[in-house]
């Protein structure tokens, strides 16, 4: 059973959609980044089967969520990764659709309602 | 041997080949140094004289043309050159014979006393509607009859029609000249405003460069602007949905404190991107036009 990556500076926003997951009955692994340095650390130590199912951020101090998707592209490592931001520029929602691994774009705040289009994924991974 | 002025149809046959050799050539000059010239060696095969001098009107101007002996003389003077039998002449139009020589004039030209009674001739013609007077100083040296002025009329004819032509011709040749020259002022103006016109091209280029890169500065601030205040209302919009998923200890314990945080961080960041703004904005304001 692959994992969950939560990866957004903020951990309230983290803890929001861990709420969320585990109230749609998900019952992953779930892991919190607020660092995606760290995050991509972990992701180099994982066998390539068993890549997580990843949340990201685009604003980030660390790192950003393009720096994070080029990183991952560069390894030519490519995890399924939903962008969650609370960007509502056309131009972030342009940018996404280079990046195949990126399998959904989602706008903050997260709800159960945007939540069900990404149910089949989700039950996929898990 | 029967002398040559007994023989009057010989006479009249020199006189006209005469004619014809000085109007030929005369029509063929362009300068009025050629018509001196012609003048100076024909003339005298036509007529006696120690002076011969014309005046043509020529606009508000007057044509002098003057022959003594070998000198050939020719300007366009004022009014005021001209001379007090001639003024007689222009005002009365009627021809002069007179004993009385202008001695002034004369002595400028030749030696009065070298001449033996002398007698001035003056004549008034309308030519074209141009007044012409000519002069002649004759003596018994060199005698001038009334019989020789039907050959001065036509000499006269022909100087005053080859003068207005070379006058028309200097006129043309004033008029192309300033028109090139207006023609040569019209492109440097051309070429004036032509930089100019490339010069506004650049400014304008970069003006619309400055402006692009003032939108995009804009658009960014904006973009940011949006990013930075709806990312704290997304956790409370997020935190404000997890309330029916938990019981009041659980909201009391877990929801409020962080909704309160995310609260406060919206209000620091609104007050941030205000600030920002009215200082960008004011920034990009002051830069020059």
């Amino acid at each position: 059973m692959n994992s969950i990556y939560l990866v957004d500076d903020q951990p309230i926003t983290n803890f929001i959609t861990r709420k969320l997951l585990e109230v749609e009955g998900i019952t992953t692994k779930i892991k919190e980044f607020t660092n995606p340095l760290i995050a991509l650390e972990e992701l180099e130590e994982l066998e390539e089967d068993s890549d997580p199912f990843i949340f990201l951020d685009l604003n980030m101090p660390e790192m950003t969520g393009w720096e994070f998707l080029d990183s991952l592209k560069s390894k030519n490592h490519y995890p399924k990764i939903v962008i969650l931001t609370s960007s509502t520029s056309e131009l972030d929602l342009m940018k996404a659709k280079d990046y195949p691994c990126v399998i959904d774009y989602i706008i903050k705040p997260f709800s159960k309602l945007k939540f069900s289009k990404l149910a089949t994924h989700l039950k996929t991974a898990s | 041997m029967a002398s040559i002025t007994k023989n009057t149809s010989q006479l009249y046959r020199i006189t006209y080949e005469a004619y014809s050799k000085f109007a030929n050539n005369i029509s063929r000059c362009s300068s009025l140094k050629e018509v001196g010239e012609v003048s100076r060696t024909h003339l005298k095969y036509l007529l006696n004289f120690h002076i011969i001098r014309i005046t043509i009107q020529q606009g508000d101007k007057y044509l002098f043309f003057s022959l003594t002996g070998n000198q050939v003389e020719y300007d366009l003077k004022e009014e005021t050159q001209i001379l007090d039998h001639e003024k007689e002449l222009l005002e009365n139009e009627i021809p002069i014979l007179t004993k009385n020589i202008p001695e002034t004039w004369i002595n400028e030209n030749i030696n009065s006393e070298t001449l033996v009674n002398p007698n001035l001739w003056g004549w008034f013609f309308k030519k074209n509607n141009r007044k012409v007077t000519v002069t002649l100083i004759a003596d018994e040296n060199k005698p001038f009859n009334t019989g020789d002025v039907d050959i001065l009329k036509l000499a006269v004819d022909c100087f005053e029609a080859k003068f207005h032509e070379i006058y028309l011709a200097r006129q043309l040749d004033r008029k192309n000249k300033s028109l090139t020259e207006a023609l040569k002022t019209i492109q440097d103006k051309n070429d004036q405003i032509l930089k100019i016109v490339e010069n506004q091209q650049e400014i304008i280029e970069d003006r619309t460069k400055e402006i692009v890169a003032k939108n995009k500065k804009l658009l960014h601030i904006s973009a940011l602007n949006a990013h930075n205040v709806r990312e704290p209302l997304s956790r409370i919009q997020g935190l404000i949905q997890l309330f029916d998923l938990f019981d009041d200890q659980q909201i009391r314990q877990e929801v409020i404190p962080k909704l309160e945080k995310s609260a406060e961080e919206m209000d620091q960041v609104l007050q941030e991107v205000i600030s920002m703004a009215t200082n960008e904005l004011s920034e990009l304001k002051a830069e020059k036009l």
